[in-house]
């Protein structure tokens, strides 16, 4: 526990509240609330002051059951422990506060030892569980951006076939970060969690891998394609799909899947104009959608063996112009609201904070889902 | 009075808060304190104006620092009032019981005022 950490009693009684403070505090610094209301106002401004909570059941107006009511409605239960005290035993109202979460009940008249020495036991089980959570989080986080580089160095070997540097896949995946979060914002209803982000983010980099299978004589031609060149080029979204769909992991990782729709389908526009198979609209999955807006912005705004560069200014016209293609209105709408971000380049610090958040909350969630947090 | 004759007088256990608590001091500290508390007086009133929740809360709260400070005959009657009120109704029972409750307290204040 930390210095600053208080233990908040919780009563309505005056004379409670002073008898469980000078059992504690000999121990534990205490803070007072003196009904249920009270006690939501002080933990939702002040969460991390408080390591446990002592909670008395009758109470006027929020009672010790809407207060945990409403830590459970916040996501705290489990992460603040908190022990009933009351002079209830009716085993109705027990289990009723077991079951909303309570780590403990005791019942008046309770003894000083023993109510320290459940505190004390709480504590140091939420002080080890929350130790065991932060070293699986970091085995996590370290295995995820082991994952990153790969995927990154295996993407940089294609683009250096292609002639062309590591940073236009360095630069997809920093834009479609970027849109993908501000995305999440606006459009609540393509539920892209945290996981669902990193996975898209990853795929992001591995979206022309399928490049390796077109001649060089093609790939890096100077000028415009002739009609057959540009048919030959077409392939590479179905060739790099095919080389995922038939790796070991397709059918089980997710990684997989997000990495194989984005090859496949970062080439179809949102009217059906696209390829390889002409999907419109929302068939064709968002990762893939905003992996194809990341990569033609920055298309425009570099240099090609091909063609000059645009500025940012000219290549987000054209964009919501609709000069290079059809793209979701939302996104477009989102390419606005990012559009200073994207100007002058990505600042990397901002993009290594919404990153390890991601990463964080997808191991957090793998926590709960194995049921340890 | 001394403290083990409050107990004594107003049917509470010495041994078992002494017990409890190790020094006399402490416990006389939250003895006093009763004198102080508003519940008896929000159980009557809540009686008085047919307001069987707060008359609920207020013996409830009587009966849970009566039970860590041994008072056990002030906690015995608490809780029987309590339990009449438990459903946030009053009946035949509940005047009788709360002449009770308030026998019991007074003799616990007038205690407080003897204590040395």
């Amino acid at each position: 526990m930390e210095e600053t950490e208080s233990v908040l009693i919780v009563d309505d009684s005056f004379i409670n509240r002073e008898m469980l403070s000078d059992m504690v505090n000999k121990y534990y610094p205490t803070d007072f609330a003196e009904d249920g209301e009270e006690a939501v106002k002080k933990i939702r401004e002040n969460r991390n002051s408080y390591s446990l909570v002592l909670l008395d059941l009758n109470m006027p107006g929020l009672d010790g059951f809407g207060v945990l009511d409403w830590l459970n409605k916040e996501g705290l239960i489990g992460n603040l422990p908190v022990i009933v005290i009351s002079s209830e035993t009716a085993i109705s109202l027990v289990e009723n506060a077991y079951d909303k979460g309570a780590d403990d009940y005791i019942t008046r008249p309770f003894n000083e030892r023993i109510v320290l020495r459940r505190i004390q036991n709480i504590l140091a089980l939420y002080s080890k569980k929350k130790n065991l959570e932060n070293v699986l989080v970091d085995m996590f986080f370290t295995k995820e951006k082991d994952n990153q580089y790969m995927i990154d160095i295996l993407a940089n070997l294609i683009e250096f076939r292609n002639g062309e540097t590591a940073e236009h896949i360095i630069n997809v995946r920093k834009i479609t970060s970027i849109l993908l979060h501000a995305l999440r914002e606006l459009a609540p209803q393509y539920e892209l969690n945290s996981e669902e982000v990193t996975l898209i983010v990853n795929g992001a980099s591995l979206h022309d891998i399928g490049k390796i299978s077109v001649p060089l004589s093609v790939l890096n031609k100077p000028g415009r394609f002739t009609s057959e060149e540009y048919e030959v080029m077409k392939k590479h979204s179905e060739a790099g799909a095919r080389v995922l769909a038939e790796s070991q992991g397709y059918e089980t990782s997710n990684q997989i899947r997000v990495a194989h729709d984005i090859c496949r389908w970062h080439h179809e526009r949102f009217d059906g104009s696209g390829y390889p198979d002409g999907l419109s609209g929302d068939q064709i999955p968002i990762g893939a959608q905003v992996v194809a807006l990341a990569d033609v912005y920055d298309a425009l705004t570099h240099e090609r063996c091909y063609k000059a560069s645009f500025t940012h200014e000219e290549a987000v016209r054209m964009i919501l112009g609709g000069e290079c293609g059809a793209f979701n209105p939302l996104l477009l709408q989102v390419l606005r609201n990012v559009a200073p971000l994207l100007k002058g380049g990505v600042d990397n610090s901002y993009l290594e904070k919404i990153e390890s958040e991601d990463i964080g909350q997808t191991a957090q969630a793998l926590l709960d889902r194995i049921g340890c947090a | 009075m001394t403290l083990r004759e409050f107990y004594a007088v107003t049917g509470g256990d010495y041994d078992s808060v002494i017990a409890n608590f190790k020094e006399e001091e402490r416990i006389l500290k939250f003895v006093k304190m009763v004198a102080g508390d508003p519940s008896f007086n929000l159980c009557e009133k809540a009686l008085e104006e047919g307001n069987y929740s707060d008359a609920f809360r207020g013996a409830h709260t009587i009966k849970g620092f009566c039970l860590n400070l041994a008072f056990n005959k002030l906690a015995a009657s608490a809780s029987a009032l309590t339990e009449n009120l438990r459903g946030k109704s009053a009946d035949g029972q509940t005047p009788e019981l709360f002449r009770q409750l308030k026998e019991d307290y007074t003799c616990v204040i007038e205690g407080i005022k003897s204590l040395d």
